[in-house]
């Protein structure tokens, strides 16, 4: 009798809710004109597991719903409001098991009260294969000198869970304060390997590897600084870094704002396992950078400019003159992991005979094409308006700009997916300074979709959050080191890496 | 009756010191904090301990945008410390008056931080230590409202989980309960020891465990304000404000209080003697600056374009000025159209700030406004970031750079600013007025905010360092070099190497400038004659030279040959009647001016 009672009660109450949940409304009065919602989450693929996409609706209005369905799922659910509320278990039951399918949005708006809803064109939205579950960044202002508060975070892409893995107020402050930067995994972090470094108090370059943690110090005699951009091999206990010395410098009227240039910079290989470093390239009159393995870890790719030999005042001096005259050409070297030896440099594409500057070369997951940001000059492309996305299909060789995805403003920082079906990329469409992750989806035919932008639960999250996305790194893992163990290992005395010749 | 009157004339006290002497300090920290009404804000503030105090304390900072409101608020709230402070600590009706030592240290702690406000990094700095103080008084009055064991670990164990919230002030409510219970020390060690084991516990197991921005440093002081100056001054308000928390929690009274026994003058006289002390503590603690206060008015005044008001300002700051009064009214006047004959008669000087960091003061405090104001768009906006990240989003920054970018053209990143501080309770219409421009910015061709400004950045693009932050030296450095350009960045660029005495750097500036122009202003007409007569390079009968300047540049001469048996000082002191108004004046007895 117990159970019956309760069975019915619970049976009613569902009913009751059902019946309170939003309808379609009949009497809309259908217009062709597509929605304008924020962000633009129209006409797009989206993975199957994608948290919520949460939009606001431009269109004024006393009233709002939202239809989410699909072919499988004509009845789907309603949402209500100017940000449709969209519950998270409705849209992962909606769109979870629907890969191939099409997610359809009907937008109404009541313009005024006592007349009908105006239902706008449908919104159609692919679904496609899911996505990494989690993806990596530091949040940082577009800063220029100061830093204070910055933090290298994960979120989980099915939700909106954003977690912390360190962030530089922890240990120390003012003239001590620390500088984060440059996460990298191996193997998007299936086993853990992983590093980051830490600048100013408390310095070095947190490594875990194999299960241990540590903190070296990869200034050597042999070297013109500690390690700056690493690039874990894809199986290896070995980081690629590049060494380098770097300028900051500040228009006095360009937009630009901020110009970062290299005086010096080599290329390195740490072995994680023995501390030990050895010189990659290091020629004094080319300037090598952002070193990125191929996916079968059997060559390199990175970027160099040619530069005069001078000494470093000179330098100084001929950067502010001549800051457009660095460009950085596309070369590749092999390597061996038996013996751990690279091969002479391959020049892949000259991009300053067009002058053009090529940096950070990202292959992808089955080494097919690699994808590369360009723009007029220079090795900092997030402060260059011009700088876009391109992309060498290795397979013929050819190189395209990619239209598809890039806009009117800068486009910089890019990474694939570990399926390689997913490209996570930093933009500054939005408003020129403030970096935001964008998400595009790699068809079987070699191009990108639509892009779109980082869900939030507020979609006004991004536009108000003061913060650049920096790095967007994706993770088939979570970074499962807890705030405890960095504080300590960042607490402890650096190892000083060898530097072997 | 006594207490009433003691509290009332208090209450007085502050709002004389607050809105009726200070305004402009009023305004200026209300224009650097920033209360943003959205979750977002709130959670970040969450990530700190003392978040909470800090939500509502740059909530509140926000009523000094309207100084006699924020003043009749802060009055209000210290009046409430005051009542609190004698309710939570049962402290007998004769020792009423010793109860407002606390809102009148926490009162000074405002006042005297002087410059210090544009670079305390404490959001909502003025209300936090009254806010914090009334937490604690609350957690030591719940505290004592049961005797029983149950209770009062109960009220520890909520006081050390509300140190997220309350920082610092969740410490001392617990240390004030311990101090309490020292007194009976006998049956109350289990509390004394949880208090003494949770004030050194909670800190730490937040610190490696919570998800916070809990900096290692300031574990047990987070809440408390980061000055950013070494001064043992700053902190005595905080310092006496707690002790007398902590005595009177060592007096207090264990239960509530009964009717008062009558009291002769025996105890009166020591309470009204505290009392009066810590009234004159005040502003003893934090002394009128004429020079900060002239310096904020010129500020908030020049910032609405009110140039003429902020001449005014200048005038008031007396004979002695700082260099930050000297270039923001060298701005002014040029604003106005007025630097080429007045400038020099205004008293130029480099007097010390009066604060505990004063080789920064230039810096902090004007380089947004004279930045923006003289062309130096890209400058304002570099220095309003680095602030930002160095002190946190302030209202003074965003509206900066909402300013620099519409005048960038830079629509959309304007607008991600204009977002913010339409989500503010007072700068909204700040925005609204400014997204007019966003939407439309032909509308600024109008007006002449950007008009001023627009020919001031007809200049090539470069790219240099940044004059490791010594503004005035970086900006007088820059636009002396300009070359040409519009007319008004050419007479700028005139000014700039008058004051820089620089002659190579006068002439073809002066020639352009005298070509194009009718009328030639006094200074630069001593400068032409001065300069003509010390290089014989360049004679000064080829431009349109008033027969007066003529005269008296020969009676300075004669002058001069006069004096000549004299000294430098000696001279400055003789000639400065007669001639302290011109350029000769200033181009051989004023010397040597610290620029930073």
């Amino acid at each position: 009798m117990n159970i019956i009672c309760k069975t019915t009660l619970t049976a009613l109450l569902a009913a009751a809710l059902a019946a309170c949940r939003p309808g379609v409304p009949s009497d809309a009065v259908a217009s062709d004109e597509p929605p304008v919602i924020s962000p633009d989450y129209t006409g797009i693929d989206i993975p199957c597991n994608i948290a919520p996409m949460t939009f606001a609706i431009e269109a004024e209005g006393t009233d709002y719903l939202t239809h989410f369905h699909t072919a499988a799922d004509p009845a789907g659910f309603v949402a209500t409001g100017r940000v449709p509320g969209i519950d998270a278990g409705d849209w992962h039951s909606l769109v979870g098991g629907a890969a191939g399918d099409t997610l359809l949005i009907d937008i109404y708006v009541r313009p005024a009260d006592g007349k009908p809803y105006t239902r706008y064109a449908t919104v159609r939205n692919a679904i496609c294969d899911s996505i990494d579950r989690y993806i990596s960044y530091r949040l940082i202002e577009p800063s220029y000198i100061s830093f204070e508060t910055m933090a290298i975070c994960q979120r989980d892409l099915t939700g909106f869970d954003e977690r912390e893995i360190y962030n530089s107020m922890s240990m120390s402050e003012e003239d001590q304060g620390q500088c984060i930067n440059c996460h990298s995994y191996q193997d998007y972090n299936r086993g853990g390997n992983m590093q980051l470094h830490v600048r100013v108090g408390h310095g070095g370059t947190v490594v875990a590897c194999d299960g241990a943690l540590k903190k070296v110090n990869l200034k050597t005699p042999g070297t013109i600084s500690s390690g700056v951009y690493p690039c874990w091999h894809p199986t290896l206990p070995l980081i690629a870094y590049s060494v380098n010395t770097t300028t900051q410098s500040f228009h006095s009227r360009d937009t630009a704002k901020v110009e970062v240039q290299d005086s010096r910079s080599d290329l390195i290989l740490y072995d994680a396992l023995t501390d030990v470093v050895t010189p990659v390239a290091m020629e004094r009159d080319r300037l090598e950078t952002f070193p990125y393995w191929h996916p079968d870890g059997r060559s390199l790719w990175y970027v160099s400019a040619e530069v005069p030999p001078m000494d470093d005042e000179a330098m100084s001096e001929y950067q502010n003159e001549h800051y457009r005259d660095f460009r950085y050409d596309l070369y590749r070297r092999s390597f061996d992991p038996e013996t751990r030896r690279f091969g002479e440099p391959d020049t892949i594409f000259l991009a300053s005979e067009y002058e053009r500057s090529v940096t950070l070369p990202r292959p992808s997951p089955d080494g097919r094409y690699v994808v590369f940001t360009m723009g007029g000059f220079g090795t900092f492309h997030i402060w260059h308006h011009d700088s876009d996305l391109y992309m060498l299909d290795t397979a013929d060789g050819t190189i395209r700009p990619l239209d598809e995805i890039n806009s009117g403003d800068t486009e910089s920082y890019h990474s694939w997916s570990s399926d390689g079906r997913w490209m996570i990329f930093s933009s500054r469409r939005d408003d020129g300074s403030y970096t935001r992750l964008y998400l595009t989806n790699f068809g079987p035919d070699g191009r990108f979709s639509k892009p779109f932008r980082l869900p939030q639960k507020d979609p006004g999250h991004d536009g108000r959050r003061l913060k650049s996305y920096n790095i967007p790194e994706f993770m088939a893992c979570p970074v499962q080191l807890t705030r405890r163990e960095l504080l300590r290992v960042i607490g402890s005395d650096a190892t000083t890496a060898t530097f072997r010749p | 009756m006594s207490a009433l009157a003691g509290m009332a004339i208090f209450a007085i006290l502050a709002c004389v010191l607050l809105a009726g002497t200070r305004a402009p300090y009023l305004i200026k920290t209300d224009e650097l904090s920033l209360f943003v009404s959205d979750g977002r804000y709130f959670s970040d503030c969450m990530l700190v301990p003392g978040g909470a105090l800090t939500w509502c304390a740059t909530f509140i900072t926000q009523f000094f945008h309207y100084p006699w409101l924020g003043t009749a608020v802060m009055t209000l709230t210290l009046v409430g410390l005051w009542l609190a402070v004698y309710r939570a600590f049962r402290l007998p009706a004769r020792a009423f008056l010793y109860a407002g030592v606390v809102p009148a240290m926490m009162l000074a702690a405002y006042l005297m931080a002087g410059y210090l406000i544009y670079t305390i990094k404490t959001p909502g700095f003025a209300y936090m230590g009254i806010l914090g103080s009334l937490a604690a008084a609350g957690i030591y009055a719940l505290y004592r409202l049961s005797d029983r064991m149950v209770w009062r670990l109960a009220v520890l164990a909520a006081a050390a989980a509300m140190y997220m919230p309350l920082g610092f002030y969740a410490l001392l409510g617990m240390a004030l309960c311990a101090a309490a219970d020292l007194r009976r020390f006998r049956g109350s060690w289990p509390c004394v020891a949880a208090a003494v084991v949770l004030t050194v516990a909670v800190p730490r197991l937040v610190y490696y465990f919570g998800d916070t921005h809990l900096m290692y440093a300031r574990m047990y002081i987070s809440g408390l304000p980061r000055f950013g100056a070494d001064s043992v001054m700053l902190w005595l308000p905080y310092i006496v404000a707690f002790a007398a928390m902590g005595v009177f929690a060592l007096i207090g009274r264990r239960a509530p209080a009964a009717a008062s026994a009558p009291c002769g003058l025996r105890c009166i006289l020591p309470a009204a003697a505290v009392y009066l002390c810590s009234l004159a503590a005040v502003p003893l603690l934090a002394p009128a600056d004429p020079h900060l206060d002239s310096l904020l008015r010129m500020d908030i005044a020049s910032e609405q374009g009110d140039y003429a008001a902020a001449l005014e300002a200048s005038r008031d700051a007396g004979p002695a000025p700082t260099r930050a009064l000297g270039l923001y009214t060298h701005m002014s006047l040029f604003h106005l159209g007025r630097a080429g004959d007045s400038l020099f008669t205004y008293p130029m000087a480099d007097t010390e700030y009066r604060s505990p960091n004063p080789g920064f003061t230039m810096r902090a405090v004007c380089t947004r406004e004279l930045l923006y104001k003289l062309g130096r768009v890209n400058d304002c906006y570099r220095w309003c970031m680095e602030d930002m990240v160095e002190y946190g989003p302030r209202a003074e920054y965003l509206k900066y750079m909402v300013k620099c970018a519409l005048v960038n053209g830079e629509t959309a990143l304007a607008r991600r600013y204009l977002d913010i501080l339409d989500r503010t309770l007072f700068h909204s219409d700040w925005a609204r007025r400014y997204r007019r421009y966003a939407d439309d910015p032909s509308l600024m061709d109008a007006e002449p905010e950007f008009t001023s400004i627009r020919p001031l950045m007809a200049y090539h693009n470069t790219i240099g360092g940044d004059g490791g932050g010594r503004i005035e030296s970086y900006l007088s450095a820059a636009v002396a070099s300009m070359e040409g350009g519009p007319r008004e960045l050419v007479e700028l660029s005139l000014q700039f190497n008058l004051v820089r005495k620089d002659i190579a750097g006068f002439w073809p500036r002066f020639m352009l400038y005298a070509r194009t122009h009718d009328r030639l202003p006094r200074h630069y007409q001593e400068a032409a004659v001065l300069f003509s007569a010390l290089e014989q390079q360049v004679d000064w009968r080829r431009f349109d030279i008033d027969p007066e300047v003529v005269r008296s540049f020969g009676a300075f001469m004669e002058m001069a040959r006069r004096n000549s048996r004299f000294g430098d000082e000696a001279n400055r002191e003789a000639f400065k009647p007669v001639f302290g108004d011109t350029y000769w004046y200033y181009y051989f007895f004023i010397k040597d001016l610290k620029t930073l």
